[in-house]
This record gives structure tokens, C-alpha cells and sequence, in this order.
């Protein structure tokens, strides 16, 4: 069963929820996103492929608010969001994953206060009785399982994946309408990589989430995504439906990063399977 | 929040010492008046200027006062000044540097630019002018100026320190769950800083305690009973001249054993914060010796085992 | 092939700790290398691979101690010597001109104060005292080549090279008094794909010509399936499987080795859903009595959580796994 078959093309009909037009960055003489337009749609994982310098991280905090562009506009729902005043509606609709599991979370506050703290600004829950429900509620969809044991733990008593699913629920207890996950896997150990990939996927599924999930690693934008991006230099150089930008890749920098992932399926003796080993 | 029990044993001897010398502080007039039923400036005739005795354990001054009571009595003077001076400094430090450090910008700027004017200023010059200006300032009065004019080293230590607060991710992804800014600062960030605060408190106290000491031994410091101004007496009597040792020696002791004690728990902060020194540390480098040995003990009788 | 290089045998090392007991990272390692090799390492973090790779090299660092067993070395033309108990003045001799070794972080590695050059001088001159000046100097100029890099690059200082130049550095100075043996401990995990790529061609390369081992430690099972020649997977400080790298990837023993080969999404071929491995790697301080796999593994029985498995052979690999015990 590929991708494709899993994510009827009808989920892309309709209008973006998140959209960047034509939105430019620059940190001093450098231009970090240079004229980029790009549009997330309910139910569609984009990802966003690129190598260190590319600019993608840029983008995302662009989406995120933390910077402002110099040039185009980010547009919710259609309307642009301006980067001043009070964001606190904005980060309703719109949640941030980051990369570090390890930094992302307050290591002085128990997993109760972490999520609890989502739930309150956003007046998702009252009372603690309520709070601790939905805290349970949010981390038993995330797959920590029963709940109730991690609410009093510190994030140091868990382990990156652990603490990842953390980032994660707290971001899905505000019921967010778009996920921009930051090299989400890249900290962690590759057992609990798909883990997380497939979290994400269910978000998609069962919540219609727009994903904007960034990542140096084509082979996981494979496995988990509608839509790939490709980032070089602050610009987006191809953009194609998954399966045809493997398959087909147009420009000579994707077909560069396809060549270069590490693929076993690709060595000599497996693409010959004559003497098989047993 | 977590409290977390300095486990060095440095640290734990530093805030000993501190702890015991704030417990003399503060119990230490009520046993002048009610264990020794003396004051510090009784007058005892009989005995003028003698030295340790069991009367006078401490010996007397010229003028036969009690030399231990002087002691006990100036414990209160100049632990009490120090206290509330390093409160007023560590307030001020915390306020100016985590709000210059955490807000950046042009706050940033304005208060750093503040901070460094007040620390180029030589403060105890400032303080000797200040104190003499007033002229015999009270206790509290004393503690206000000190603390005044002690903070900016504190404020810029800490602005760095929550410069890179907001630089870590986790004050991001508060930002980006829409937390506000005063709440991340208050809530979030301030109980990362409270280990290093009560450190740089500790440091601030015994500085306080120097820095009245210096102006009671030049008589400025007001007419309280301290550290510095029973030092300040005994010079002023010519106690060094006369060999009157336990007149100025147990002050000066008391203050430099505070001194120490901020030092050793300094050093153990250090160790917790600088991840290169505790594994230098002396704990991990006797346990490595003690494997060492065990080891090779292990690999002995091994050999032994195999030419048995 | 066959002379054997490098032969770890019951290898353990511990962490000390300062009160309680100490923490075993490396249990019973038995490695070999042999002469012209590629020997990769595979493990997750807190497997025990780094570990692994400080003790065998001797650069390990309290509180790390080596508790058991040896490292047998065969110098070039000379008897077999035992590097867990040698002293550091005879090791010395070794380094550089029979072993080398290429760490992670290249910045770390570099001295960020002096040129390139002045870097494989110190090297050249301790360890080639018969070579002159200008000597060096070609030298120097011709390793860098070798690696990709203008030889005129040697006057520059670490901080003008690029990540991916800075690691070559590294590689052609592990390669310049012509070890057998070249111990990699992630070189490639600091840089992007494309030049993790080149890197890798560049050392299969230079491997092909110059015939020396290599020692290769990463996280990476995808990538050391395509490199290495054998690999061992590591898993709470044991080596759980060894095997070629096509055993390996084509039919792993162990239910780790198959979870981790399964962790990677595939390029070429039809994306299906990847179970992954649940749960978490066991704390090192608190071990399981039996197989310390067992809480994660979708296979366990009764005797996999009170007896651990020991490495059984099987062909030309090994696995530590009840169920290759019953495969018998």
C-alpha cells in the first residue's frame, strides 16, 4: 500500500488554512527565505526538505511568528497575520514542534504544569479536576499510556521519544488546525523515529491537521508525506505530489539529494537478489 | 518546584559556617544579657585589659569590657547588615538583570548601560563618602547605602544568565503556546536562577559584612556595636601596640572564616554549573581509585587463581 | 583478510560512580578486525558504541574504566600486544602510525589557533622524524588531495574550511603515517546528506587503494549497511548480532536488528507502514535479569525475561537471542 492510496487526492480540494505568499527573511547581509510562497491544506502533510542553511527552519519560524518577514505576507485562512501585538488566537489555529526534546520543555516543571499551562491560556479547561482529565486525555493520544502516570514525572525522567510525544500533546491540547513540526525525529533514535512519523500521520487522519513537517531526511518526507518541497538556498526549487518526485525528480539538486540518502535497498546485492542468504 | 540538597561537601561546609554565624547573630546578645549577664559595654574594673581567663573568656579591652560579648553583640551589628545589604543588592541585581536580559531590545540596552555607569563607579570610595555626608548612619540607613551601591555585578551576571534563558527553546515553544512574557519570566525561567541567586545572595551578605566592617574601622559606619567597629576600637586603643590580641583577632577571624564560607560554597556552585570540573572533582577522582584499585586487586587473583 | 588486527575479547567497561554501584555501558564485547576490513558498529544512544570505541582506542575518560577482558593488537612486523594494558608511553608509539581515529565533531578535534599545515607537521614530525621540511610540506599538500581538498587549503585555519572540509581534514590526517587501522566514531553525522555521501565514497575509496581497516561507530544502520563489510549491533552495552552487512539487512537474527532495519523508510522501494520498535531502551543502572531486549520485543517468552541469551554462532554471524537457540 503506498502513500497515495492511503490519502484520497479529494483531501486537497478546499482552501489553505496557512499560507505564506511570497515572503522574503534576512538576518543582516544574509537572505535566509527568499520569496517563497507556500500553502497548507487541512488533512495534507507538505514536507519541507532541505539541508542545513536551506532556510526551511526559517520558514517555519516565519509561520511560527518569532520573525518577520521583509517582504510578502503570512496568511491565515486567507487573512494576513501581522507579527505584532497579542498572538495568543493565532497559536490557537497554529502549533509549533520543535527539534530538541530535550530543550523544548521546562525541565523544572512536571508534565501536569507543561500541558496544563496549554489547556489554560487557551481556555480549553477550568478547575483541576477537568485539567487532569484532559492533560490524561491528550497524553493517552499521543500513545503514553495510562496518562495519569506521567502527569507528576519531570522531563527528565523520560526518555527523547518520551518527551517528544510530550511536545507533541501539548501542542495538540490547544486543538490546533495546522502542526508545524521542525526536524521533529532528528534528536531521537531511529526505533522511535516512525514512532513519532506515525503519530503525525493520525493527526492527519483523525483531525484533519495541516502538517508542515520539515526535515534534512527525504526517505521519512517519503513515508509520511502528500506533498514534498524541496529547499535550497532560501528558495523552494521543486514541489511535486510524493511519489512523483521520487520517481521523476526534475531538478538536478533533488535528484542530488535522492542519489545521496543512504538507501540499503539500493547496494549491489540487494538490487541482485541471485543467492539469497540464509 | 524541585529543591535540590547541595551534595558537595564544600557547599555543605560553606553554608554551615554561614548558617552558624546567622545563628550567632541572632542569639548571640540574648546569651550576653542572659548566659554571661553582661552587656558589650560594661565595664568590668577588676580585670583592664587581661587576657583569656574563665572570667573573661575572650580576656577584656583597655576600658575591661568583655571581649566575648563585644563579639556576640557585634555578630548581630554586622550580620544584620550584611543580610539585609545583600537583600537590597540581590533585589536590585535581579530586577535590573533578568528584566534587561530577558527583555533584550532596547530595555536591554538602557539598563545595561545603567548597570555598567553605577559598577565603574569605585564603590567604596562612594560609600565612604555617602556614610560620612549622613554622618553616624543608623543600621538600617548603613545597609540601604551598601546595598545601593553593590548590585551591578550581580545584574550584569544575571542578565547573561537570562539572555540565554530566552534563547533556550523551551521559552520558545512557551512563546509559541502563547504563554505570556512577564509569566514565562516569573514562572518558568526565575526557578532556573534561584541556585545561582542564592549563591550570588551568600556572596553579596559577606560583602555587606566588608564593606561595614570598613567603614565602622574608620568610624563612619554609626555607633552600632559590629565586627568592624570592635577592630575599629582596639586600633584606635592601640590594642596591636599593647599585644592585646584578643581584642582584634577574634573579630578579624570571625570575618574572614564568612569570607571562606562564601568561597567554598562558590567553588561548589562552580562544580555543578561547569560540567569539565565535576568530573575533576575530588569525589569522581577517588572513585576512580578506589576502582583502580579494585580492579587490580581483581586482576591478581585472577593470576593467582590461574597458577594455582 | 585473514590476519586478524584488532581483537576486543570479553571486553567490559564500567562507569564509576561516586556512591552506588557502577554502571555497566559496555558488557562481554568480543570484536574482531581484521587487516583491510570494514567493521561497523550500530547502536542507539546509550547502547554502549561510543563506550566501545573510547576503550578500545584508550581515550576513554573518568569515570569510564575498563573492568574485563583485552584488546589485542598486531602491530605491523611485530608480536600481538595488549592495549587495555599497556602504558601510555608505548601506545604513543602506536598512534598515528598504526591507529588513527576520525571523532564526530572535526571543531573539536582541530586546534582552531593554528594553520592546517601546522597540524599535520606536529603529526609528520613526531611521528616521521626523518622527514624533512619541504618534506612535510608535500606531504601535507598530497593528503589533502587525496581527500578532495586544494592542497593550497593548508595555510587556512579550521574556521575558513566548511563542516564537510573540516571532517576530510580530519580523515587525511588520520591518514597521514599510513595506519592499518582508522576508527571512525560518527564522522559523517555532523554533515548534510550530499556531503555525507561524498565523504563516504572518498573513504571507500582511499580504503580500496591504500588497504587499510576500518572501524566505523554510528547510529545509522542504512547508511553502515552500504559501507561496511561487517557489522555488530549493539544494544544495552552487549553486542546483540554480528553478521555480514547483507545477513544483516537480508535476514537478521535478532528481533532488535529487525526493528532497526525496519526504522528506516525506503527510497526505491513501495512505502508501506513501519511498525517501529515501542517502548524505550532499558536504563543501564537497572537492567533486566534476562534478555534486556525482552520488554520491547514483540517475541518474548517466558525464559527470555529470566535467562539472558549469550551470543550463539550461526554461519558467519552471531545473535544473542533465545529464538535462534531454538532454531537449532
Amino acid at each position: 500500500m503506498t502513500v497515495a492510496d492511503q490519502n484520497p487526492p479529494s483531501v486537497r480540494t478546499g482552501s489553505p488554512v496557512l499560507e505564506a505568499r511570497g515572503v522574503s527573511c534576512a538576518f543582516g547581509q544574509r537572505t535566509a527565505v527568499d520569496d517563497v510562497s507556500l500553502a497548507l491544506y487541512p488533512g495534507t502533510i507538505t514536507a519541507l526538505v532541505g539541508e542545513s542553511g536551506s532556510g526551511k527552519t526559517t520558514l517555519a519560524r516565519l509561520f511560527a511568528l518569532f520573525y518577520r518577514p521583509s517582504a510578502g505576507e503570512i496568511l491565515l485562512d486567507g487573512k494576513p497575520v501581522s507579527a505584532r501585538g497579542r498572538k495568543v488566537d493565532y497559536y490557537g489555529q497554529v502549533q509549533m514542534i520543535f527539534q530538541d526534546p530535550f530543550s523544548s520543555l521546562n525541565s523544572l516543571k512536571r508534565i501536569r504544569h507543561v500541558l496544563s499551562r496549554a489547556l489554560a491560556v487557551h481556555g480549553k479547561a477550568s478547575g483541576r479536576r477537568e485539567t487532569d482529565a484532559k492533560v490524561v486525555e491528550f497524553l493517552e493520544r499521543v500513545s503514553l499510556t495510562p496518562g495519569s502516570q506521567y502527569l507528576d514525572k519531570y522531563p527528565d525522567e523520560l526518555s527523547g521519544g518520551q518527551r517528544q510525544r510530550i511536545s507533541i500533546a501539548r501542542s495538540l491540547s490547544v486543538e490546533p488546525r495546522v502542526l508545524l513540526a521542525d526536524e521533529p525525529t532528528s534528536m531521537l533514535d531511529a526505533s522511535i523515529r516512525v514512532g513519532i512519523l506515525n503519530l503525525l500521520r493520525k493527526q492527519r487522519d483523525e483531525e484533519g491537521l495541516a502538517v508542515l513537517y520539515i526535515t534534512h531526511d527525504i526517505a521519512s518526507a517519503r513515508y509520511l508525506a502528500d506533498e514534498i518541497c524541496v529547499m535550497k538556498d532560501g528558495r523552494i526549487v521543486e514541489r511535486a505530489p510524493t511519489e512523483q518526485l521520487i520517481t521523476d525528480p526534475q531538478h538536478p539538486y533533488t535528484q542530488q539529494l535522492l542519489a545521496a540518502a543512504p538507501d540499503p535497498s539500493r547496494t549491489a546485492w540487494a538490487s541482485n537478489p541471485e543467492g539469497e542468504v540464509r | 518546584m524541585r529543591i535540590r540538597l547541595p551534595r558537595s561537601a564544600r557547599v555543605r561546609v560553606g553554608l554551615g559556617v554561614f548558617l552558624f554565624f546567622c545563628l550567632v547573630g541572632v542569639i548571640g546578645p540574648w546569651i550576653v544579657t542572659h548566659v554571661m549577664h553582661t552587656t558589650a559595654e560594661h565595664s568590668d574594673f577588676n580585670a583592664v585589659a587581661a587576657g583569656p581567663s574563665w572570667h573573661h573568656l575572650l580576656g577584656t579591652t583597655t576600658s575591661g569590657q568583655d571581649c566575648l560579648a563585644q563579639l556576640l553583640e557585634g555578630a548581630r551589628g554586622s550580620v544584620f547588615v550584611g543580610l539585609l545589604s545583600g537583600f537590597i543588592a540581590m533585589a536590585l541585581a535581579a530586577l535590573v538583570g533578568v528584566t534587561a536580559g530577558f527583555t533584550g531590545g532596547i530595555t536591554d540596552r538602557l539598563l545595561n548601560a545603567f548597570a555598567n555607569v553605577v559598577m565603574t563607579l569605585p564603590s567604596f570610595i562612594l560609600l565612604i563618602i555617602v556614610a560620612g555626608y549622613i554622618n553616624s548612619p543608623s543600621i538600617l540607613l548603613s545597609s540601604a547605602i551598601i546595598g545601593l551601591v553593590e548590585w551591578p555585578g550581580g545584574a550584569r551576571y544575571l542578565r547573561a544568565q537570562a539572555m540565554s534563558m530566552r534563547g533556550r527553546d523551551f521559552t520558545t515553544a512557551l512563546i509559541a503556546i502563547g504563554e505570556s512574557r512577564w509569566r514565562i519570566l516569573v514562572v518558568e525561567v526565575m526557578p532556573h536562577l534561584t541556585g545561582i541567586i542564592s549563591a550570588m545572595f551568600l556572596r553579596a551578605v559577606v560583602a555587606g559584612v566588608f564593606a561595614q566592617a570598613g567603614l565602622a574601622f574608620l568610624g563612619i559606619g554609626g555607633s552600632t556595636v559590629s565586627w568592624g567597629f570592635v577592630i575599629g576600637a582596639a586600633q584606635q586603643h592601640g590594642a596591636i601596640g599593647l599585644g592585646l590580641w584578643w581584642w582584634y583577632v577574634p573579630p578579624g577571624l570571625c570575618i574572614a572564616l564568612l569570607g571562606t564560607a562564601t568561597a567554598l560554597v562558590n567553588f561548589g556552585v562552580d562544580e555543578v554549573s561547569n560540567p569539565a570540573l565535576r568530573n575533576a572533582s575530588s569525589g569522581v577522582r577517588k572513585a576512580m581509585k578506589r576502582a583502580e584499585r579494585e580492579l587490580a586487586a581483581r586482576r591478581s587473583q585472577e593470576t593467582e587463581g590461574a597458577t594455582a | 583478510m585473514n590476519d586478524v588486527l584488532l581483537e576486543a575479547r570479553a571486553l567490559s567497561v564500567d562507569y564509576v560512580s561516586e556512591r552506588g554501584p557502577w554502571v555497566p555501558a559496555c558488557a562481554d564485547v568480543d570484536l574482531t578486525v581484521h587487516a583491510g576490513e570494514i567493521v561497523g558498529i550500530a547502536g542507539e544512544s546509550a547502547s554502549g558504541k561510543s563506550t566501545l570505541l573510547t576503550a578500545l582506542t584508550r581515550l576513554q575518560r573518568p569515570p569510564a574504566v575498563t573492568s574485563g577482558g583485552s584488546v589485542t593488537y598486531r602491530p605491523r612486523g611485530g608480536d600481538p600486544v595488549d592495549l587495555v594494558s599497556m602504558s601510555e608511553r608505548q601506545l604513543s608509539r602506536l598512534r598515528w602510525t598504526e591507529m588513527s581515529v576520525v571523532m564526530q565533531s572535526a571543531m573539536a578535534c582541530l586546534n582552531p589557533v593554528t594553520t592546517i599545515l601546522a597540524q599535520f607537521r606536529d603529526v609528520l614530525k613526531r611521528h616521521r622524524p626523518g622527514m624533512s621540511k619541504s618534506d612535510r610540506v608535500r606531504r601535507t599538500g598530497e593528503l589533502l588531495e587525496m581527500v578532495g581538498i586544494p592542497a593550497d587549503r593548508m595555510y587556512s585555519y579550521p574556521h575558513q574550511l566548511s563542516g564537510g572540509m573540516r571532517q576530510r581534514t580530519l580523515i587525511a590526517l588520520a591518514l597521514a603515517c599510513d595506519p592499518q587501522l582508522i576508527v571512525m566514531d560518527e564522522p559523517t553525522t555532523a554533515v548534510d546528506v550530499v556531503m555525507q555521501r561524498q565523504i563516504l565514497n572518498q573513504i571507500l575509496e582511499l580504503q580500496g587503494k591504500l588497504g587499510f581497516a576500518v572501524l566505523f561507530v554510528t547510529h545509522d544502520l542504512s547508511l553502515l549497511i552500504e559501507l561496511a563489510d561487517r557489522i555488530a549491533i549493539m544494544y544495552a552495552g552487549r553486542i546483540v548480532e554480528t553478521g555480514s552487512a547483507r545477513q544483516i539487512y537480508d535476514a537478521p537474527r535478532h528481533p532488535y536488528t529487525k526493528g532497526l532495519r525496519d526504522a528506516y523508510p525506503p527510497l526505491s522501494e513501495p512505502v508501506r507502514h513501519l511498525p517501529g520498535i515501542s517502548g524505550t531502551p532499558p536504563d543501564l543502572r537497572n537492567l533486566p535479569i534476562g534478555c534486556a531486549f525482552a520488554p520491547r520485543c514483540a517475541h518474548r517468552f517466558d525464559r527470555c525475561e529470566s535467562e539472558r541469551p549469550e551470543l550463539v554462532v550461526r554461519g558467519d554471524g552471531a545473535a544473542a537471542c533465545h529464538l535462534v537457540e531454538v532454531e537449532r
